[in-house]
């Protein structure tokens, strides 16, 4: 069987920028792995076929062009090893969201051997939307009709003979979560011949205008891997990566022909071929799908109690109250537990050696340094932000998270957003830094933007550390519940104002809601284990750097330095004893070493005896309120870009001192 | 008020031919110029005016002119509708040429319902002007039938997505690849006060924001409407007829 794909990879169409180093499993073969992408809607079931098709070894990688993370693994099918590629999950191959755009933008760079469309056989019009869309484009590619054992709970059946049939590909039952199926999909991938595609697939059927403009377009489209029917439709819709690969005069052509079927339908061109493609879908699912009479499941009572709002509000509390309930006192337990571990049975012995045997200051100083770099990354990330993805995960998979965005959506307006942003503000009170990647998925980039700096604002787990271990601890309970509020009521206006300020515009909330289904225990481990290892991956290289740093400085007497030019803030505006500064300082490496520097700066830990129950209160709500920690700060980079990082540090830092002024004057004057 | 006139079919043509002499230069129709037009002799026309205006559907002076009243508008404007809707169907969608669609739109306009002119209308996709280049009325929605109404102000039920007037690209890409596209029957399972709307489509639920339900007109389904299930609220200023941009 011939792979004619291999002759026209010449180079690497993409190369990963970031790698997380697995050595062996990426040697090379004699020849390349197949290249097989997995498609499909989200909640179609993608990351659970695909962690049952890769094993631990997966690269994180970016989609050139975009910051989207693609997920590629290896795996094998009958002794040939497999590349696979997890992409995000869409219902369209547009370029409406960022994820999407960079979906479509991968399919058209990456040439593949193969692709999975993981179909969900509870939704199949809706999913089959795609797939002929994937079929329309030339792809070669294996359904996978997923979620079959919901079929019954639904009352419906699916004749899977019938599918292959009218789809003209190989289709298999597959139940992603519990493994079935899955060798059987991956095999039929392996097999699939492209060069069939193009003559025998499914093809749509649109209205008489359309089909009268394709006609005409196609005898004037260029050869290529693309199916000309395929190509002239995109034209047709006015596809921008379609449209740059003809002549001028082919475009001028096809916009007239555009505007004649937008004139005689008197709709938008994408609607009157997106009603095409659905209709094609919905003739094809009704073929082949059997409905039965159907009486609600307890699931669906569930997700109707979530979305009920005289029932979803205070699900909403519960659930969110036994989440903090849970990080703070499970991940509380378990960061004293590591903490103690590395200052009892680690740290002795390494220093002691480093003490003796090390000569230098500066290395002694980078080697303690990055022992604490570690030690803390371990004792906050592992039991706060573990605890979190945990909880988060689970969520997902239930399905519960739209229900809340569309539950919020009125208060989210609030803000200036929609509900879709709740999601990633929710993320952003265990850490900002998988929050703000999980603005990914958000359809604009006032949104994102938006909802970036929000979440920058929002008290993290770290910060919380400070407000709950230092403030409510040694000022009072009041003062921290008020910090609480208060950053609340900025999130809010900032977002106002933000909106105004902001250029572009945000779309309105078009949200899928899933089915509530049973969570499954594999696929929520292998998700919170990737986005543990990105996380990770961003942040302990900066904590090691900047601790390393911090290190030499200290050792310098910088910290002393800072002291004095900094007192008109520290003790001016802030009310706050002078030996504060350098904890300010610290704090933007890590929100927590603020609270550390204060135990060290004044020599104590109980600050209610250095400190009144005014400075610690200001001193917390600054710390809550001004800059991202590094880490943060360069996820925004990356995510958005300098500017925005930069603005964003300086508004939240001018913010900060603001309300901290305000705070103390208010109080003095009292 | 709404009375039902029966009208012959040379009678609708009268009442169509004042129709195009009060949207032309003249301004009123002649007996004359009403003669000239539909071939027929002065005689004729002034028996026909008369009986017109007995029916009160036109104020006619005798040797100065006819227009139309308020009720012979109606009547006239919807005749007009049917030809220039028929013309289009023809000529785009038949192809037959100009000249031979005047003629047939002039038989058939006369004896297609209501009812048949308006889904045809829906179905070509509501064109605002006919081949010739002229302007084909609204519809008329009498009531108790499909009164576009949006998607926002409408109770618990189902109904079908007529029309979509939002001109956001992430909101019509995002309806597109979601399937809610005119012609869909959807049900509104729950509204969120000021919030969102929650609607099942294809054996799905969809959360739509209250500004995209805004921007979806939809009619009451028939079955529902019969049952009397489907609450269909009157919408205040419901757009009977809304262009693309």
């Amino acid at each position: 069987m011939k792979s004619c794909h291999t002759a026209k990879e010449t180079k690497a169409d993409y190369s990963p920028t970031h790698v997380l180093k697995t050595a062996s499993s990426l040697k090379k073969q004699d020849s390349p792995p197949k290249k097989i992408a997995l498609m499909g809607n989200p909640s179609a079931g993608k990351s659970a076929m695909f962690s049952q098709m890769t094993g631990v070894t997966v690269i994180i990688s970016n989609i050139p062009q975009t910051t989207v993370m693609v997920q590629q693994g290896l795996s094998q099918i009958n002794g040939h090893k497999v590349l696979i590629y997890d992409l995000p999950g869409v219902y369209s191959v547009t370029a409406a969201t960022e994820d999407e755009a960079a979906t479509k933008e991968f399919l058209i760079s990456t040439p593949l051997d193969a692709v999975i469309d993981i179909v969900d056989a509870t939704r199949l019009e809706r999913n089959l939307y795609l797939t002929l869309q994937l079929l329309e484009l030339g792809l070669p590619i294996v359904v996978a009709l997923n979620q079959v054992d919901l079929l019954k709970t639904l009352d419906l059946d699916i004749d899977v003979d019938s599918l292959e049939k009218e789809l003209g590909v190989k289709v298999v039952p597959t139940i992603a979560t519990q493994g079935e199926g899955v060798h059987a999909t991956l095999e039929a991938a392996y097999k699939v011949a492209p060069a069939e595609r193009k003559t025998t697939y499914r093809k749509i059927d649109y209205d008489d205008h359309v089909e009268h403009a394709l006609e005409s377009i196609i005898p004037l489209l260029p050869e290529t891997r693309v199916p000309k029917r395929g190509f002239a439709a995109r034209l047709l819709e006015g596809d921008k990566d379609f449209e740059s690969k003809v002549d001028e005069s082919t475009l001028t052509f096809v916009k007239g022909l555009r505007d004649e079927v937008q004139q005689a339908h008197n709709e938008d061109i994408a609607v009157t071929i997106a009603r095409g493609r659905h209709s094609t879908a919905d003739l094809i699912a009704n073929a082949v799908m059997v409905k039965k009479v159907h009486k609600p499941t307890f699931a669906e009572k569930f997700g109707d109690i979530a979305t009920r709002p005289r029932t979803g509000y205070p699900l909403l509390f519960l659930l969110v109250g036994g989440m903090l309930a849970l990080i703070f006192y499970v991940g509380g337990f378990l960061s004293d537990l590591i903490t103690a571990f590395f200052e009892d049975t680690v740290f002795p012995p390494i220093y002691a050696f480093v003490n003796a045997q090390v000569v230098n200051v500066f290395i002694t100083s980078a080697i303690k340094s990055t022992l604490l770099a570690i030690a803390a990354a371990a004792a906050i990330a592992i039991p706060y932000i573990l605890v979190f993805f945990i909880f988060l995960a689970i969520l997902e998979d239930v399905g519960y998270l739209p229900r809340v965005a569309t539950l919020l959506d009125r208060q989210a307006h609030l803000l200036g957003l929609h509900g879709r942003s709740l999601i990633p503000l929710l993320f952003g009170y265990g850490c900002s830094v998988p929050a703000i990647m999980a603005t990914r998925a958000l359809p604009t980039k006032k949104e994102r933007i938006i909802t970036t700096i929000l979440i920058t604002m929002i008290p993290c787990s770290a910060r919380s550390a400070i407000i709950l271990g230092v403030a409510a601890t040694y000022a009072g309970v009041p003062y921290a519940l008020a910090i609480y509020l208060i950053s609340l009521v900025l999130i809010v206006a900032s977002g106002r104002m933000l909106k105004s300020v902001v250029p572009g515009r945000t779309a309105g909330l078009v949200l899928e809601i899933p089915l509530i289904r049973r969570p499954a225990l594999v696929p929520i481990i292998k998700k919170t284990w990737l986005r543990m290892k990105e996380f990770l991956y961003i942040a302990i290289p900066l904590l090691i750097a900047g601790s390393i740093i911090f290190g030499w400085l200290d050792l310098t007497g910088f910290s002393r330095l800072i002291e004095g030019p900094m007192t008109p803030i520290t003790v001016g505006v802030l009310g706050l004893p002078a030996f504060t500064a350098i904890c300010l300082i610290y704090g933007v490496l890590r929100k927590e070493m603020a609270m550390e520097m204060l135990a060290i700066a004044s020599g104590t830990f109980i600050f209610s005896a250095v400190m009144t129950p005014i400075q610690i209160f200001v001193f917390c709500l600054v710390v809550t309120l001004y800059i991202p920690c590094l880490a943060t700060f360069s996820v925004v980079v990356r995510e958005l870009n300098w500017r925005w990082a930069v603005g964003g540090s300086i508004f939240t830092i001018v913010l900060a001192l603001i309300v901290g002024g305000v705070a103390h004057w208010a109080f003095m004057l009292l | 008020m709404s009375q039902k006139y029966e009208l012959s079919p040379s009678e609708e043509e009268y009442l169509e031919a004042i129709y195009t002499k009060q949207e032309g230069e003249e301004g009123s129709a002649t007996t004359r110029n009403l003669a000239e037009c539909l071939g027929v002799k002065d005689a004729s026309v002034t028996e026909m005016l008369k009986k017109l205006s007995e029916k009160g559907l036109i104020d006619y002076t005798p040797y100065h002119g006819a227009t139309l009243t308020e009720a012979g508008l109606k009547i006239a404007t919807k005749v007009k509708r049917k030809h220039r809707l028929l013309e289009y169907f023809l000529v785009n969608v038949c192809g037959i040429d100009k000249q031979e669609s005047h003629k047939e739109a002039c038989e058939i306009e006369h004896v297609i319902s209501d009812k048949a002119i308006d889904t045809l209308s829906a179905q070509l996709g509501h064109p605002s002007t006919c081949p010739g280049g002229r302007i084909i009325p609204e519809g008329e929605y009498p009531e108790g039938e499909s009164e576009l109404v949006k998607l926002s102000d409408v109770g618990k039920g189902a109904y079908m997505i007529r029309f979509l007037t939002s001109r956001e690209p992430e909101t019509i890409s995002r309806l597109c690849s979601l399937g809610l596209l005119p012609g869909l029957t959807v049900k509104v399972l729950r509204k969120i006060s000021k919030g969102p709307l929650i609607i099942e489509m294809k054996d799905t639920q969809i959360a739509l924001g209250r500004d995209v339900a805004e921007s979806l007109l939809v009619s009451p389904e028939e079955k529902e409407r019969e049952k009397g299930k489907g609450k269909k609220k009157r919408a205040k200023g419901a757009p009977s007829h809304v262009t693309a941009s």
